[in-house]
């Protein structure tokens, strides 16, 4: 191999690269399955999610009533329901707007928690006070009448849906930050920071906000599942995102009461599609959490490095 | 230490004052109409809507009838009468809150039962056999949503067992039979939830705490090994658990909603969605507080808790 | 609807016809022998003045010979929430309450629909009738032996409070009591009053020749004592309703027990006037009413043998999927009660600037919707459509070709009624189609979904605007919606529909927004039509103005409502239409 003075061949460099990302991936899919597992799983959810128009088969609203409840079966993957509408494209049309619920409130959720938990901690004093008596009042309220009344007065749309769910989830999310950051701020570089005169936005943004970032983080993933949970129940109860678009909350109640004798795959597939993507989010926040953790990595019987 | 508890305490109230309001103005805003709801089915003509809302009060400013509705909650009449069939809120909250209570309750200590001891199996011999199965079986617990395996479990007893769940609620000194059948599953199905997250917590805090350097003093002091899981890592891991339950507090008693639709228990969150759903304001107002007020209340005393199982944790605001 | 009508009116004539002998109309498997009441309460005649025995209630032909076997058990039935607004009839129509309110407050309140055939009218707290030849006065005679469950008699006096409470409401002070929703039916009402003899007195401002008919709606009934309620009404209690002071009626059941949330109890009240002739009514010792505000729980407990019947309203009536389970779980145990229910229509707000404004675009729609496809799927598998017949409940003779209803209208074959439509949008100018808005029930969205695929095909997006309770009953009565549901609880004459119909004269709370004065002139020569001929042509007039001319609203098809019980219960009264009627379950014993 000459020696590269200048750039070093791009091929080789390209090749080297992909090897090792390769076997980073690898290695990564050996030691941890379940959470490899959990990622293409969501990964594939969300891909099937996106490219719904691409993925399914048939036209989600559209009805045929002479093909109403017919089985499983070539021209139907997971059959039809009582409208003769096909379940496979409701169902990859449904994980579009549970994902879409899911993840929009499961961000607003995590940035809003984690700005009122830092700051309040951070503040201190009488801020803090109140600002906690906001976040109890909130975590006071049992999560399904707070969605409920929310998602009344805002209407019933995906949208509102998500402020309702990130709304309970958010003082959660405040209440850990909280607590991760009132511990960070004790630490000796904040300290540092605060003497050298660093302004407070920008210690909190520079300092506390990545160190209190890792528990936050690994709770947060979590919460992917509860909020798609969340939307389900909510459609359970009418409140969720309106007919006739698809959502597998809806899908669930309409096939659980009116046809599951007749017609079981109208139940199952759409309680499979919730339960995995529920299931993904479990365990993907399992692996974060272990990942940002050595401790827990070392007890959970990984031969520790010495 | 004293002077928090106080203050906590006191702070409940306006808490709980601010968490009121916060839902009359929000009912107040929502589109529809209580006037509607009632009259049901039949369009109404101008003079009777207008003479129905003089009646129950609505023209009234908003302010009067937060007083109106503040007054009677001190004064033991918990908000007056329900809108929707003009029974007292007193004896709403007096009928639903017990079955609620109940059925949380029941939960609660067969999920803490369980999963205390299980945590520990699954530390203790964490990555071999049991410490699987138990992983597997809280995912599939927390992953499963609720109701639909509430609706799965209903049909299926019907469908295999020719059975259902008795239909007319008792409580448990009028009639126990019938009401140990219809709180058996809901509480089974509450508590599959519930103690998949006790365990995940009570897993994770004991192997933190095996891991410790004070665990393995004691093991080299020669105690055995049952002392040093029970005795020493035990305490200092039920902390987590400890919040774990209050924070699911509030989780559980809106997770008992969809089981008590489903099972046909008249407790009070089945209770209160429909309120919400029909408009009767001084249900929710009143039902939305009392639930708030509990939470606190929870909350307060998990704190508590928490001091009393690691006194390092001072609370010094 | 219309229909309906025009069979009770062929079924009076029939009965006229034929002297004395009657037919057994075969209603379902549990009442058959003849029917009893002699008047034919046709509005062409003077009503009878003449006092008439006490309605004799059919028993079925197959019934155990002992008196003393058929009394007895306690019926459990489901339904579907607790009664609303403190079981107070004058303020709501749910059948929630109506369910109930039957056995404790009776089928009827002066009058009722007769058992044997519900288009007929009898008698029930007033035992006969007389009115003027201009049909502006109506004295009723009430009856002797009427009490309520507390032991004091039923008089006139307690008739005209209910009256006074319905119609005028109260005011005490500054506290008002509003009148019951149902008031404009009544017409304009001048006085109420008290005459000898156990007697009241109704006085119209116009011809009411119709009133018994609009008087015997099995909602209207008689809740409110007046020896209970009046003093505290005087007192300011204005609100005060019939659960304040106990559920004290004069139905067949009295209260034993209400735990609201759970079961309310009734029992038999010894005091019960009504008899078949031989026995005395009611056969049931009580009644116990399961709330079960959930369709699949009711499902479950009833399979499994916790109920002797279903409950009623919308979700809880049963689909064609959900019976089926039924059949395999009980066989011949089970049968089911089939009984005309509320239609899907699609109205239009006319006021609303759109292309629905154009009369041909409406038309379009109308021919363009496959109502057939509508039936299995929006409802659930049971009910029926043009160009079908009526519900399978009624068994009389007459021929199809006389139906007057829509089913006369637009027949023929889809493809080339689709086919007229789009030219019809092509000429209104809307071949690309265009966007409407829906107002639509969260309870029950199926008709919207049903709807939104159908006008897909002309290129319309139906936006459907989901809306719970509170806000569809104050969103349906407002003009902000381009188009809505509009459903219609049942009526067996044509004058119950102007609500449906007629927003410009009585309701301005129709479904149909129009401000068109003619539908308002054909309802009031609908009014004074003096013959049966006159009347059936000015109703051709009315529908044939309404669904082709002007197409305000869109008839697709009507509810078959299934409801199940139990085949050991016997003497159920099954009406061909409204499940509001006959609740008092009377006649009805168990053969366990």
């Amino acid at each position: 191999m000459p020696i590269a003075k200048n750039s070093p061949d791009p091929r080789v460099s390209c090749a080297r690269l992909f090897t090792k990302a390769l076997s980073a991936i690898c290695v990564f899919a050996w030691t941890r399955p379940l959470a490899t597992l959990s990622i293409v799983a969501l990964v594939s959810l969300t891909a099937v999610a996106l490219l719904a128009d691409v993925v399914a088969t048939h036209d989600p609203l559209g009805q045929n009533v002479a093909e109403r409840l017919s089985p499983p079966g070539a021209d139907h993957y997971f059959g039809t329901d009582g409208f003769g509408r096909d379940i496979f494209s409701r169902v990859v049309y449904g994980a579009r707007a549970s994902l879409f619920v899911g993840f929009l409130s499961v961000s607003v959720a995590a940035v809003a928690g984690m700005g009122v938990g830092i700051v309040s901690a951070y503040s201190g004093g009488i801020v803090d006070l109140l600002v906690q008596r906001v976040v109890d009042v909130l975590l006071g309220f049992p999560f399904l009448v707070l969605a409920v009344i929310m998602v009344v007065a805002l209407g019933s749309s995906p949208g509102s849906v998500a402020i309702a769910i990130a709304l309970a989830l958010a003082p959660q999310v405040a209440r850990l930050s909280r607590a991760s950051a009132l511990s960070i701020k004790e630490e000796p570089y904040v300290e540092a920071a605060r003497v050298i005169g660093a302004q407070a936005v920008k210690i909190m943004w520079r300092h506390v906000l990545p160190n209190s970032l890792p528990p936050v983080l690994a709770q947060v993933t979590g919460y992917l599942g509860a909020a798609v949970v969340a939307e389900s129940t909510l459609s359970f109860l009418g409140l969720g995102v309106p007919p006739p678009y698809p959502s597998w909350g809806r899908m669930l109640q309409e096939g659980a009461r009116h046809y599951f004798e007749a017609a079981p795959w109208a139940t199952i597939f759409p309680g499979l599609a919730l339960s995995l993507t529920v299931l993904a989010s479990a365990l993907l926040g399992d692996a974060v959490r272990d990942l940002l953790d050595p401790r827990r990595a070392q007890s959970l019987g990984r031969t520790p490095k010495r | 230490m004293r002077s928090y508890l106080a203050l906590r305490l006191a702070l409940i109230v306006p808490t709980v004052l601010a968490a009121s309001i916060a839902v009359f103005v929000v009912m107040r805003v929502l589109p529809g109409d209580i006037v509607r709801t009632i009259a049901g089915d039949v369009p109404v003509s101008r003079e009777t809507r207008e003479a129905l809302q003089e009646e129950l009060g609505l023209n009234d400013s908003l302010p009067v009838q937060y007083g109106r509705w503040l007054w009677s909650m001190v004064n033991g009449e918990f908000g007056g009468r329900s809108l929707e069939n003009r029974e007292p809120i007193r004896s709403v909250i007096g009928r639903q809150l017990p079955v609620t209570l109940l059925l949380a309750g029941y939960a609660v200590l067969l999920s803490i039962f369980v999963s205390v001891p299980l945590g520990v199996l699954a530390a203790v011999w964490s990555n071999r056999w049991p410490d699987h199965i138990i992983r597997v079986t809280t995912l599939v617990g927390l992953a499963l949503p609720n109701l639909w395996i509430a609706l799965l479990v209903l049909l299926g007893l019907l469908l295999f067992f020719r059975w259902s769940p008795p239909i007319m609620y008792t409580t448990p000194w009028a009639g126990p039979w019938n009401h140990l059948q219809m709180m058996v599953w809901p509480t089974l199905l509450l508590a599959w939830e519930y103690s998949s997250h006790l365990v995940r917590v009570t897993r994770s805090s004991m192997l933190e705490a095996l891991g410790r350097a004070y665990i393995t003093t004691a093991r080299s002091k020669g105690l055995p090994e049952r002392t040093v899981v029970l005795r020493h890592a035990l305490r200092n891991a039920l902390i987590p658990t400890v919040t774990m339950v209050g924070l699911q507090t509030s989780a559980l008693l809106s997770g008992t909603l969809i089981l008590e639709t489903i099972f046909g228990l008249p407790g009070i969150g089945r209770g209160l969605v429909q309120a919400a759903l029909a408009r009767d304001y001084p249900v929710v107002q009143s039902l939305a507080s009392l639930l708030v007020f509990v939470s606190l209340f929870v909350n307060l005393l998990v704190d508590l808790l928490y001091t009393r199982l690691d006194p390092r944790i001072s609370h010094a605001a | 609807m219309r229909l309906a009508f025009l069979l009770a009116l062929v079924a009076m004539l029939g009965f006229a016809l034929s002297c004395g002998e009657r037919p057994a109309p075969s209603l379902d498997g549990n009442l058959g022998g003849t029917p009893g009441p002699t008047e034919t309460a046709s509005p062409f005649d003077e009503a009878p003045s003449t006092s008439v025995a006490s309605p004799s209630p059919a028993t079925s032909g197959s019934a155990a010979g002992n008196l003393g076997t058929k009394y007895g058990g306690i019926l459990v039935l489901a339904n579907r929430s607790d009664p609303p607004s403190g079981f107070d009839t004058l303020r709501t129509s749910s059948i929630a309450l109506h369910e109930v309110a039957g056995a404790l407050f009776g089928p009827g309140n002066l009058v009722m629909r007769c058992r044997e055939n519900m288009y007929l009218v009898c008698p029930y707290l007033a035992s006969s009738w007389v009115t003027n030849p201009g049909f502006t006065e109506w004295t009723f005679s009430i009856r002797n032996d009427a009490y309520w469950h507390d032991g004091v008699a039923f008089t006139a006096k307690d008739a005209k409070f209910w009256f006074d409470l319905a119609y005028f409401g109260v005011k005490v002070g500054d506290k008002v009591r509003a009148p019951a929703y149902f008031k404009g039916e009544f017409g304009d009402v001048e006085e109420v009053e008290v005459l000898e003899h156990n007697r009241l007195r109704i006085t119209f401002r116009h011809r009411s020749p119709y009133f018994l008919d609009v008087l015997a709606d099995p909602r209207f009934k008689i809740a409110h004592p007046r020896h209970l309620m009046q003093k505290r009404i005087e007192q300011g209690e204005v609100s005060i309703t019939p659960l304040d002071v106990g559920l004290v009626g004069v139905g067949p059941f009295k209260l034993e027990k209400y735990e609201r949330g759970s079961v309310l109890r009734v029992r038999r009240s010894d005091r019960y006037w009504e008899t078949t002739g031989e026995d005395n009514l009611p056969y049931l010792d009580g009644i116990q009413y399961v709330v079960m505000p959930d369709p699949l729980a009711m499902d479950v407990a009833f399979r499994t043998g916790r109920l002797d019947g279903g409950a009623r309203g919308q979700e809880h009536y049963l689909t064609s999927d959900r019976k089926q389970g039924y059949v395999r779980d009980l066989g011949q145990a089970v049968f089911f009660a089939e009984m005309d229910g509320g239609n899907v229509r699609l109205a239009f707000n006319v006021l609303k600037p759109g292309p629905w404004q154009d009369s041909r675009v409406r038309r379009a729609l109308a021919l363009w919707i496959d109502k057939r496809a509508a039936i299995p799927s929006a409802l659930g598998g049971f009910g029926w459509t043009s160009p079908d017949l009526g519900p399978p409940n009624i068994l009389l003779p007459i021929g199809r070709a006389q139906f007057i209803n829509w089913p006369k209208f637009d027949r023929g074959a889809l493809e080339e009624k689709r086919a007229e439509a789009k030219r019809l949008m092509a000429d209104a100018g809307y071949a690309g189609g265009f966007s409407m808005g829906h107002l639509c029930r969260a309870l029950n969205t199926a008709p919207c979904e049903f709807l939104k695929d159908q006008l897909a095909g002309l290129s319309i997006d139906l936006r459907l605007q989901i809306a719970d309770e509170g806000e569809w009953n104050a969103g349906r009565v407002s003009l902000e919606y381009d188009s809505q549901q509009g459903r219609l609880t049942p009526s067996p004459i044509p004058e119950g529909t102007e609500a449906v119909y007629g927003r410009y004269s009585k309701s301005p709370d129709a479904y149909a927004k129009h401000e068109d004065p003619k539908v308002d002139e054909l309802y009031r020569r609908l009014r004074d039509a003096l013959t049966y001929d006159q009347r059936v042509q000015r109703w051709a007039e009315i529908e044939r103005y309404l669904f082709v001319e002007q197409t305000y609203i869109i008839p697709i098809a009507e509810y078959t409502q299934v409801a199940p019980y139990r085949t050991y219960v016997k003497g159920l009264v099954i009406p061909p239409e409204d499940g509001h009627t006959h609740t008092d379950f009377a006649t009805v014993w168990l053969e366990k």
